[in-house]
């Protein structure tokens, strides 16, 4: 099946939430870390991997002071390993990067410095329920000193979960022409309640805004979690992803439109029965599209 | 002569046309209130924790009062009265020289509705676009009386005890829209 509006639509959401959230709550943090070799059977057995204990680094260029690697350090010769020598590649999901599994690279030291988000961002179809109360998440702690990687994979807060919750059209103007109404909700896991009044914020002054249907394949990672080569226009040939450059590629003046954004917090003495030492609130969000459904 | 005749006359039937208007916008508006205390979602919250799904929104399973998480004793309906029952009416009347009147109707916008209508454990969401858009929470309600907030239903912590989805109905959208269409539909 091609892509359909649907899966415009998430990708676009996710993508802008992903920057907006970034951008504006200047929301990452630049580390140094070593990489460590991490097994992993999922992972396609002509790779190995070297993990950083941060998952989720930031892979936009388009943000200011943000440190998007494109090398990394053997430090046990003090040389720089740029993507693609050694066939490495890097993987900014799972905060690791990938060497072709042969013995010479089995017994890597390796270095990295790169930019990690406060807050991972996942889309998921779980309930709230399932997310809040059946979850056991692994805290991925911006702030305290981490050496271990965390399995990969797995979803770490402090994170925000993102899922269309419903969607309906509705006439808009003669012709065919329907407004689209898409409710998208989010729950968002943090350390404390510094991290999630912050995310609160931003996203309640998102109000009135909005972002542009990207394509499907506008989504800058591939299946390794690497940017893909030539996702940006202005250098096809290069490995750089800027979302604010996309963003003013696509724009066509029929944009999503935040039509409204509410947010709140989960209750303290409900929080306190739920998850140990975590403050979760919700952004819920009705964006909008005017559109020829039927055309 | 003429015109001041005119003007008696007009005036005259102004003033019943005013009087006519209000009876008949106090009429629809008490409509507005029943149709909305008879509304099964509304006489399920009302009837509290021990209330049959009559709404049919959680499959028959439970009732809403526990499912949202109301604690026991409270009356979540009563403040969305006031807010309907504030629904005003306003008259004013045109030139003098024209048999036309205008008047206008204050109903409250849908944000009032949600500002008085908190999920208790959620402030800044509402259970009545809830009950619209839909609500999470069905997976984990077991009917057991007497436990929990709401003294009819208790959260699993940690295991799923019952799988369900929250169906959403129409509730306050179509309230007002019935509304408008009565007040539409007054005939002089």
């Amino acid at each position: 099946m091609k892509p359909q509006f649907q899966h415009l639509s998430i990708t676009s959401l996710a993508l802008w939430f992903d920057w907006f959230l970034i951008n504006k709550g200047e929301a990452f943090s630049v580390k140094t870390a070593s990489l460590q070799l991490q097994e992993d059977d999922r992972l396609d057995p002509s790779y190995i991997s070297y993990a950083s204990p941060f998952k989720q680094w930031v892979y936009d260029s388009g943000i200011e002071n943000v440190q998007v690697p494109t090398s990394i350090t053997d430090v046990s010769t003090g040389e720089e390993i740029t993507r693609g020598e050694d066939g490495m590649i890097f993987d900014f999901q799972n905060g690791r990067v990938l060497f072709p599994n042969l013995p010479i690279n089995q017994n890597l030291d390796l270095e990295a410095t790169f930019s990690v988000k406060d807050f991972n961002v996942y889309l998921t179809d779980q309930t709230e329920e399932e997310l809040i109360i059946e979850n056991k998440y692994d805290v991925n702690s911006r702030f305290y000193s981490a050496e271990i990687p965390i399995e990969p994979y797995s979803e770490v807060i402090p994170a925000v979960f993102i899922s269309l919750e419903e969607s309906n059209n509705v006439p808009y103007a003669f012709g065919g022409e329907d407004e689209t109404y898409l409710n998208f909700r989010s729950v968002v896991f943090s350390e404390n309640l510094y991290q999630l009044d912050g995310v609160l914020s931003i996203f309640r002054d998102s109000k009135l805004t909005g972002f542009p249907e990207l394509e499907f394949h506008d989504h800058p990672l591939d299946e390794f979690g690497d940017i893909k080569d030539g996702i940006s226009e202005a250098d096809p040939n290069g490995f750089e992803y800027s979302y604010p450059a996309l963003a003013q590629s696509r724009k066509t003046g029929a944009d999503f439109y935040i039509k409204d954004c509410s947010v709140s917090k989960l209750k303290e003495s409900v929080s306190n029965n739920g998850i140990d030492n975590l403050f979760i609130g919700f952004v819920d969000f009705e964006v909008t599209k005017v559109r020829y459904p039927r055309a | 002569m003429t015109k001041n005749f005119k003007t008696q006359l007009t005036s005259l039937l102004k003033k019943e046309t005013k009087q006519k208007l209000t009876k008949e916008f106090e009429q629809i508006k008490r409509r507005m209130v029943q149709e909305f205390l008879n509304h099964p979602v509304t006489r399920e919250i009302s009837a509290g924790s021990n209330s049959p799904n009559i709404s049919g929104t959680l499959s028959g399973e439970g009732n809403l009062f526990s499912f949202i998480g109301f604690e026991s004793g409270v009356d979540p309906i009563a403040p969305l009265v006031l807010l309907l029952e504030e629904t005003k009416f306003h008259y004013s009347s045109s030139s003098s020289h024209k048999m036309s009147v205008k008047y206008r109707v204050t109903l409250p916008s849908k944000e009032q509705i949600y500002r008085v209508s908190p999920m208790p454990w959620a402030m800044g969401r509402s259970w009545v676009k809830g009950i619209e858009h839909g609500i999470s929470g069905l997976g984990f309600y077991l009917r057991k009386n007497s436990i929990g907030r709401s003294g009819g239903g208790v959260q699993i912590k940690s295991s799923r005890v019952r799988t369900g989805k929250f169906k959403n109905v129409s509730y306050i959208s179509k309230i007002f829209k019935n509304f408008e269409r009565n007040m539409d539909g007054i005939k002089l």
